[in-house]
């Protein structure tokens, strides 16, 4: 007898199962990342490393951004300290008064370095997380340094950090580089190299977000450009405040940005973890209707599996997707408060005006809690027929709860066809077609 | 305002006015200072951010205020500094007492800073370029801004607040230091920045920064989302019992106020906040008859009731972030002296948070409302928690908590008894004793109920006895797997099965609305899916809202003699026997006998056709799939369109009755009365004793002096049972509701003989058989009620939300009969005094059926 163990959390979504992080991460990003960094050690191996010393501070703050990378409801994740410090990295071009001469491999290899350090941690410990962040930052670190020392100062500008002609100048005249580079125009280039990164991180992202959801690519964009506008301007920020503090501050610049922006992710980081208690607080509470004898077991949880992952086929944004399963977790709470139990918990047989009665009871109590977004909606709509046209969270969660009334826990696959029939014979009038559609698909795999 | 805060306030200004005045207006740049002030102004408004929930906020004008630091004179830092403190807007909490404190504060913290950067030789013209030889003097300025504002608002904090100095420093710095610092390296780095290549290069030093606060900002709002849900969905649990309504919330405050007398660690009390609020959310899984039973429990139903911390934790078991919290809540009713529930834990095997969730809850149970009791004073409570401590609470816990009590008072919230306004009518010593019933309760807990269990003045010797016997079997299933605690428990407990669901309601609404035939053909398809009824599984057995039929089965297991009594009754005997039989509480069998007296007297005339009587096993734990009949009920429930008017009786009849049910009274309070209990509390004894001497009529007369709408207490099952059965009854809502909800749930509404066969007739002739679906009927046409199909359904019947309150407090009964029946209110189980529903069953008033105008009903009912 001990109760007061706490149990083992039941993993809710399928996606955080217990695989390795290598299983889960794309293996085309995964394949190219690794020939790039081999590309630049080899690159290196052959043409040496230039001040090791600053390639070692750097590399070091690299890793310990990804060591404390934090993962954000909803999969997915920030660092923006390794990220911003490896951005940093590729685009400096001076220290202390000095060139910086690394060329684009060594600062490739840097970053591989700090990378891999920095995942060392959570592959020890076997975090079922996904490689593909770490191998997007990568990646967006190396094309970065790549155009901007490559083609950029090389090509465009025709010096060569790494040239020794140059070093020699730049030892004549201390103001030679600084003439040279830190025009106006060199520090909006450096932006923009920047912004581009960031961009084109986004794109990988949204990319990747669509093969794994089946979500439309636009979806997929927008939820990116919202996740990216905060964190990754954060990034491009600090990235140009380090090159261009450098000039002066040598290479204190890093610890001391270091701070505000690990003060950034430790906010994240406390921001992560409450949203993460409450999603599951309101998952365990969704129960409550069940330990009351209202509903079946595990309705609430099926119910909002169905919907996140017909909402996310639709399109539905992060934001959208959030509250509809809030919504479809609590979608019954209003059981509690109407006294007198619908049988068996199931409201698709009932009357439309009894769901309805019983939605708006549950959509009273979910906006007295206040902040849980438009689920008090979501919820007060959910039993509207598709023709009353409600928003098209609702129409999810009236297609996913009816199947799941009818489906039961653990349809067989007669019932789940005998489910389907039914909801489809409520086509085009109680139930929208793209949902059902949608649900169909889901049910066929 | 004492005076010595106001002292300090004084002195504060003092020394910012001072430092301000000082302003060598010749040798300061002036474009530079107005600059900052602007640039401060800017920032404070657009980025000033709430961190967590404790009303402290942040802003990105930090670091101007510390580039200030750098760059200017004191008194100028001190200006920008002023300027920096302008609220805009005003924030709710704003008075100028803060305003003041805040102001002087602001202007002084720049001003020690830049004084201290100037000693140290900073202030340099071109200094930023020379590194890092600026370090020492910027953080030198840093550190003293950081300390002389935690230094002013701990001395405010211990001045004007219960909090101590050292504490509030301590809180001070440990918040601050991280913004400070940040914003002390970003404003370093601008102004290198500016020095080394152009101001244009500057502004970006804001954006990291800017992201930092709005994660913070994000963080609190989510944390107080978080506890607003937590709590929002705690008050719909409360729903269901009026008494302990906004209990959750006060333990969660009385625990608190322990955890700082404590000195818990922040996060320990965030959760020892959550525990407090979640404590008591496994009574959901305990039915709501206990919940809202007063005449005392059987030991069956004080198992159930103990099981609460269990289907807490089942609830709460899969929050990983809430181990203590887990704890707090499985063990809150565990003693000292180890003769809690549901281990029988003892001394230190107690979890910390249970013991202090323990004591609070006892605190608040006492200091509120009860429906026994008026709410105890705060220093009654306070003697009975040091009373109990050693045995029942932990010695230093009360001790803190008494501390903590004084310090609320201190601070000016003093904890104020919960005085409620309880949630039925009145009553005088007559209802009281309808109510409690005439008879005395041999296998109760006198006056025991759900809304006690808290109660430390409701002693637990009370049941001792009971207590090893159940200790032994009924702890054992614990909540190690999951869901499985709940079946195994009731399972093991005969007759908490739910026999029949209540199916009437919903399909009653049916012909109300909306209805294309889709609503039937998804039941149909639910009801013909192969899989088990939901009735079958365990989570049906909590039967929270499962009402007359979970009652009544439990009645015939644990009383045999009251369903003896009943079936008698409903064979032969004239009705009042049979209801004289009963103990008061068993609302159950009272209502069982009443199913009977409807069967056996009201079936002939009212309905043309013989009841179809079934099997009476399906009236005991059944499995449903083996009952077609229970389903056959779902589908064809009682439609409104198909109601049977109720023959009203004859007077004659019912004098007569009345005469043979006042005989009866006095017979029976001659004879031997069993065993009340141990009871050791008079106060108890007066509430729990029957008051023999209340004739039935008596207590009928007194009762219908309330002519309340049982509607209007938010109870439409009640009401609608009670409008449903007789017209008459609605004049005394607390003792006809439950046996006038069974007649209703029996007899006349039903469209299918089947139906009211199966619940009567099994009664009536146990013997026939015939429980066999029943004949499929089409839906009525021509009934003003039913809808007529509509070629666009979604517009068709769908009234407003203003509309449909409206219609419900025009006419209760109709938005009953819409909304359909609910589980029983307080008032409507306690009311099980025998005798007044059946003389409400034969009372006057024409049982025209439904009944159209309850509150002209109302008037009649009670004027006759």
């Amino acid at each position: 007898m001990n109760h007061a163990k706490p149990p083992s959390h039941r993993a809710f979504e399928s996606d955080s199962d217990a695989q390795t992080a290598w299983a889960q991460s794309n293996p085309l990003l995964l394949v190219l990342a690794s020939f790039v960094a081999f590309a630049a050690v080899v690159s290196c191996a052959v043409h040496g490393f230039s001040q090791p010393g600053y390639a070692l501070a750097f590399g070091a703050i690299i890793a310990a951004g990804e060591a404390f990378r934090v993962r954000l409801p909803g999969g997915r994740e920030a660092a923006p300290l390794g990220a911003a410090t490896g951005l940093a990295y590729a685009v400096l071009t001076e220290i202390g008064h000095q060139p910086a001469l690394h060329n684009a491999p060594q600062a490739v290899a840097v970053a591989a370095f700090g990378f891999l350090v920095g995942s060392v941690p959570h592959l020890a410990v076997r975090r079922p997380t996904t490689l593909d962040y770490t191998v997007r930052r990568f990646l967006m670190v190396a094309l970065t340094a790549w155009l901007f020392r490559m083609f950029y100062l090389r090509w465009v500008l025709g010096t060569r950090p790494d040239d020794p002609v140059l070093a020699k100048a730049v030892s004549v005249d201390q103001e030679y580089l600084t003439h040279h580079l830190q025009s106006l125009a060199v520090g909006g280039a450096t932006a923009g190299f920047l912004l581009l990164a960031i961009v084109s991180d986004g794109v990988v992202g949204s990319i990747l977000q669509a093969g794994q959801h089946r979500r439309p690519i636009l979806a997929a964009a927008r939820d990116e450009l919202t996740f990216t506008t905060r964190v990754g301007l954060a990034v491009v920020a600090t990235a140009l405040l380090v090159t261009l503090a450098s000039r002066t501050m040598s290479i204190w610049v890093l610890p001391a940005l270091c701070l505000p922006l690990a003060f950034t992710q430790l906010a994240l980081r406390r921001f992560a973890r409450i949203k993460e208690v409450h999603l599951e607080t309101i998952r365990a509470l969704s129960r409550i209707t069940e330990v009351a004898g209202l509903t079946q077991p595990g309705h609430a949880r099926r119910v909002a599996r169905t919907c996140l992952r017909i909402g996310r086929e639709l399109g539905l944004s992060e934001a959208q997707l959030l509250d509809l399963e809030y919504a479809s977790l609590m979608h019954d709470i209003g059981q509690l408060s109407v006294a007198e139990p619908v049988h068996g918990g199931r409201t698709a047989p009932l009357s439309l005006l009894r769901q309805r009665e019983l939605a708006r009871a549950g959509a009273e109590v979910i906006r007295r809690a206040g902040a849980l977004g438009n689920a008090a909606e979501i919820v007060e709509h959910h039993p509207d027929p598709f023709g009353a046209a409600g928003p098209l969270p609702s129409r999810i969660l009236r297609v996913a709860n009816d199947y799941d009334d009818l489906a039961g826990a653990t349809p067989e696959a007669a019932e789940r066809t005998e489910a389907l029939r039914h909801i489809r014979l409520g086509l085009a009038v109680h139930y929208d077609p793209a949902v059902v559609e949608s649900l169909s698909r889901m049910v066929g795999e | 305002m004492p005076f010595s805060v106001r002292c300090y306030i004084f002195g504060l200004v003092a020394v910012a006015l001072a430092a301000i005045a000082t302003l060598p207006l010749s040798r300061t740049q002036l474009p530079l200072l107005l600059a900052l002030c602007a640039l401060v102004l800017v920032a404070e408004r657009l980025s000033r951010v709430q961190i967590g929930t404790s009303g402290w906020t942040m802003s990105v004008s930090l670091v101007v205020t510390l580039i200030t630091v750098l760059v200017l004179a004191p008194p100028a830092a001190a200006i920008v500094g002023l300027a920096s403190s302008v609220p805009w807007p005003r924030p709710p909490s704003w008075t100028w007492t803060k305003q003041i404190v805040n102001s002087a504060m602001l202007s002084l913290v720049p001003a020690s800073g830049a004084a201290v950067c100037h000693l140290a030789g900073g202030h340099a013209p071109g200094h930023f370029l020379s590194f890092p030889e600026f370090l020492w003097p910027s953080a030198a300025a840093v550190t003293t801004s950081l300390v002389v504002n935690g230094l002013i608002i701990a001395g405010y904090s211990g001045l004007a607040t219960h909090i101590r100095f050292v504490d509030a420093l301590r809180g001070d710095l440990k918040r601050a230091t991280m913004p400070y610092y940040s914003s002390g390296v970003l404003a370093l780095i601008f102004l290198s920045l500016w020095d080394d290549i152009g101001w244009y290069t500057a502004p970006l030093v804001v954006v990291p920064m800017y992201i930092a606060h709005w994660s913070l900002s994000q963080y609190a709002k989510e944390g107080a989302a978080h506890e607003g849900t937590i709590a929002a969905l705690v008050q719909a649990v409360e729903i269901k019992d009026s008494y302990t309504r906004g209990h959750s919330e006060r333990v969660a405050r009385g625990a608190e106020m322990l955890a700082e007398q404590l000195k818990m660690p922040q996060d320990r009390l965030v959760m020892l906040r959550f525990a407090g609020l979640l404590h008591d959310i496994g009574k959901l899984g305990v039915p709501t008859r206990l919940l809202t039973s007063t005449g005392g429990l059987t030991e069956e139903e004080f198992k159930l009731m103990c099981m609460h911390p269990n289907h807490g934790v089942a609830v709460l078991r899969d929050i990983r972030f809430l181990t203590e919290v887990y704890e707090g809540v499985l063990y809150h009713h565990e003693r000292l002296d180890g003769r809690g529930y549901p281990t029988g834990k003892s001394g230190d095997e107690i979890p910390e948070f249970a013991r202090i969730i323990g004591v609070a809850d006892a605190f608040d149970a006492m200091t509120s409302t009860r429906s026994y009791r008026a709410a105890r004073s705060v220093e009654q409570a306070v003697a009975e928690l040091r009373r109990g401590a050693g045995t029942q609470f932990d010695p230093a816990l009360v001790q803190a908590f008494e501390a903590a009590l004084q310090l609320a008072e201190r601070s000016g919230q003093p904890w104020l008894p919960t005085e409620l306004v309880p949630a039925e009518p009145p009553q005088d010593e007559a209802t009281a004793a309808a109510a409690s019933g005439p008879w005395p309760l041999p296998k109760r807990v006198p006056g025991f109920s759900f809304a006690d269990h808290d109660d430390p003045f409701v002693p637990v010797e009370w049941f001792s006895d009971w207590y090893p016997s159940w200790l032994e079997h009924g702890a054992e299933p614990g909540p190690e797997d999951g869901a499985r605690p709940v079946p195994e428990l009731l399972g093991g407990i005969p007759g908490q099965r739910v026999t029949e669901p209540e199916p009437e309601q919903e399909a009653g609404a049916v012909s109300a609305d909306f209805d294309d035939g889709w609503s039937e053909r998804m039941h149909s398809a639910v009801v013909r899916e192969a899989g088990p009824e939901p009735d079958e599984g365990w989570a049906w057995d909590g039967g929270a809202e499962l009402g007359g039929e979970t009652e009544l089965v439990v009645a015939e297991r644990s009383e045999p003699e009251a369903a003896e009594g009943a079936e008698a009754a409903g064979a032969e005997l004239p009705p009042a026997e049979s209801v004289l039989h009963q103990s008061d509480a068993d609302a159950d069998a009272d209502a069982d006998a009443e199913a009977a007296v409807v069967g056996a007297e009201v079936a002939p005339d009212a309905e043309p056709e013989p009841e179809p009587p079934v099997d009476p096993s399906s009236r005991i734990p059944v499995e449903p799939e083996n009952d077609p009949g229970s389903r056959v009920m779902v589908e064809f429930g009682a439609e409104p369109d198909l109601q049977i008017p109720v023959e009203p009786q004859p007077v004659a009849d019912r004098s007569a009755f009345l005469q043979h049910l006042a005989d009866l009274a006095a017979a029976f309070g001659s004879q031997p009365e069993p065993d009340p209990g141990p009871d050791s509390d008079s106060e108890h004894e007066a509430e729990s004793e029957p008051a023999k001497a209340a004739e039935p009529q008596r207590a009928s007369g007194a009762s219908a002096r309330w002519p309340v709408d049982p509607g209007l207490r938010g109870d439409p099952r009640g009401s609608m049972r009670v409008r449903a059965a007789t017209p008459a009854a609605e004049s005394d809502p607390r003792g006809s509701a439950e046996p006038a909800a069974d007649f209703d749930l029996r007899k006349p509404v039903a469209p299918c003989p089947d139906m009211s066969g199966s619940v009567a007739g099994s009664v009536v002739e146990p013997t026939a058989e015939g429980d066999g679906p029943g004949p499929v009927h089409p839906p009525k046409t021509g009934d003003p009620e039913a809808w007529t199909p509509s070629p666009e359904p979604w517009t068709v019947p769908e009234p407003s939300a203003e509309a449909s309150k409206a219609a419900e407090a025009a006419d209760p009964a109709e938005a009953e009969s819409r909304t359909g029946s609910a589980a029983g209110p307080s008032w409507f189980l306690r009311g099980a005094g025998g005798s007044s529903p059946t003389l409400h069953f034969f009372g006057t008033g024409d049982a025209a059926w439904p009944p159209r105008d309850p509150d002209a009903k109302d008037s009649e009912g009670s004027s006759a």
